[in-house]
């Protein structure tokens, strides 16, 4: 779905002591990535931007087009806003504010019941989501307040994935997730993406965005710093200003080449594709 | 000295759902300890167990010697301060310089001195240009470090950080551990109970705590526990980055079974 802004520029509490700009003149398409990290710095505007596609937050000036919607800086004009919203899914950072029902079940139903779609088709809707995020049946009918962290992180995550929306968007996605945990959930959001659902994921994990993104914005102060691919993002020279980590096979790959090893940074995205590398370079090496 | 001892204890929200099972352990003055486990372990339970923000169902809990019960549970509770995963749970102040205080007025710090003390904790965490700002408009990050400044404020004994650092971005994660790091030079008798999922924390923390599904899994050196890979497998806990590595490359038939260091690998692989 293409998503673009134009010239958007947005500034929180305007006019009041507490003025902080939230993003200045971003202009952007995600209409040509399937799977588009957002990454930078706390503060540097990554969840004010995201809040600006489903016209949760709406522009001081200029305007975003998603699909065939425009989102304007005119509250009145932006009618049936509820049309995107049903096409795309948020999970937010802190999941336990997208929960409020009495069971985990209900929770899940809520918004596919919301966009119109029968009790009986929610209900399996949201069976099928909570499976998926590694929730079985023993937690149906537990109070989505009575989980742990990481549980409830799942039960938001099922509860957007239940509406099938056409684009996902995540806002850190696996923290609090135990590894096991956050490496399903990545599978997930890896499934849906081949089965057609855009994704734009907010992170500061790397080794995520090397592993997974097909293209990467790096958002500061406010303002799109770059746009590129993962491997123009971690070879670039001025990468250690934009104070993010290196993905951990990244500097691996990088340490084996300085001493030597031919190794393609290209094909690199995890430990297997490491290895694979690290194996066919030796190959060459003897 | 034992700090804190964990005596049997169990505890469950629901009637026949116990979430954590007969646990005992012992933390001597001093450590750095890391918790860890699955979502849904028992954690984070425990911590609130042990800071009396849930009662007790059974078992025992002290504190320096002494049994957390009744009223002592509020003289306990000082000497022991949390930082949660989501800030905002904890703010209470209208600004930052407010929050800060709010623990300080609780303690009775005298105003004059208590702007001293505000402003040494939000330089220490870097949030010296934010004292007048609303908490709740800052970023998740911004937000942490108010709320472990806050803590810090009141210079406990015990802090236990419940995946503090999970929301936030590496440089703010780097500079609250280097801080926490740093504060326990200058202070060796503080003790830190770090609730993780950071493998690579716990590896370079004094101690680890294993929960499993609200059992006392393992416990013990991080070095020697995290030798026991089948151990660790067998409950899918994660292994550190090295540790994963090695064993794809041993898988491929690459011998790299005695290298400790990243370094040690690099050389081995390019040899």
């Amino acid at each position: 779905m293409p998503i673009i802004f134009d010239h958007v520029f947005y500034t929180y509490s305007k006019k009041t002591p507490f003025e902080q700009i939230g993003l200045e003149d971003v202009s952007l398409s995600f209409a040509n990535y399937s799977f588009v990290a957002l990454v930078g710095h706390t503060g540097s505007g990554k969840s004010t931007l995201v809040q600006h596609i489903t016209g949760l937050i709406i522009p001081d000036n200029g305007t975003i087009n998603v699909d065939d919607y425009v989102i304007t800086p005119h509250k009145r004009k932006n009618k049936n806003i509820r049309k995107i919203r049903e096409q795309i899914g948020i999970v937010f950072q802190f999941p336990e504010y997208q929960l409020f029902e009495e069971t985990v079940l209900k929770d899940v139903a809520f918004g596919p019941k919301n966009f119109g779609v029968n009790e009986k088709e929610a209900i399996q809707r949201s069976k099928d989501a909570l499976l998926k995020v590694g929730l079985d049946e023993s937690y149906f009918n537990r109070s989505p307040f009575d989980l742990s962290g990481g549980e409830k992180r799942r039960v938001a995550i099922a509860g957007i994935i239940a509406i099938k929306p056409k684009v996902l968007i995540l806002d850190e996605p696996t923290a609090g997730l135990d590894p096991q945990g956050s490496k399903n959930m990545m599978q997930l959001f890896c499934d849906l993406n081949a089965s057609g659902t855009q994704i734009i994921m907010v992170t500061h994990d790397m080794d995520l965005v090397l592993e997974y993104a097909d293209h990467v914005i790096v958002m500061k102060d406010g303002k799109v710093a770059k746009e590129l691919s993962p491997l123009e993002l971690f070879s670039s020279n001025d990468y250690q200003d934009l104070s993010l980590d290196y993905p951990r096979v990244f500097e691996v790959a990088k340490e084996l080449i300085k001493k030597g090893l031919n190794i393609n940074l290209q094909k690199i995205k995890n430990i297997d594709t490491l290895v694979d590398e690290i194996c066919k370079g030796r190959d060459d090496y003897e | 000295m034992n700090i804190l001892s964990v005596k049997d204890l169990s505890f469950g929200y629901e009637k026949d759902k116990k979430v954590l099972k007969n646990i005992s352990f012992d933390i001597e003055q001093g450590k750095y300890v890391s918790l860890i486990g699955h979502n849904g372990s028992g954690k984070s339970t425990l911590a609130k167990l042990i800071v009396g923000l849930l009662d007790l169902q059974s078992g025992s809990i002290e504190v320096f010697g002494e049994v957390m019960k009744g009223k002592n549970i509020y003289n306990l509770r000082q000497k022991i301060g949390i930082v949660f995963q989501n800030p905002d749970n904890q703010f209470i102040g209208a600004t930052v310089r407010d929050d800060i205080a709010f623990g300080l007025e609780n303690n009775c710090v005298p105003h004059n001195q208590m702007d001293e003390i505000i402003n040494e904790f939000a330089g220490k965490v870097n949030m010296m240009e934010f004292l007048d700002k609303e908490p709740t408009r800052l970023s998740g990050g911004q937000k942490q470090r108010v709320a472990i400044a806050g803590v810090l404020a009141m210079s406990p004994k015990i802090i236990i950080f419940d995946e503090a650092t999970a929301m936030l971005d590496p440089k703010g994660k780097k500079e609250i551990r280097e801080y926490i790091l740093k504060m326990k030079k200058e202070d060796e008798s503080l003790t830190i109970i770090s609730i993780t999922h950071d493998i690579e924390e716990a590896y370079n923390s004094d101690e680890v705590i294993i929960l499993n599904d609200g059992e006392l899994y393992l416990k013990g050196n991080p070095k020697e526990i995290f030798k026991n890979e089948t151990k660790l497998k067998e409950i899918e806990l994660d292994l550190p980055f090295l540790s994963k590595l090695k064993d794809s490359l041993i898988k491929r038939n690459i011998d790299v079974e005695n290298v400790k260091t990243m370094e040690e690998l690099v050389n081995a692989l390019c040899q």
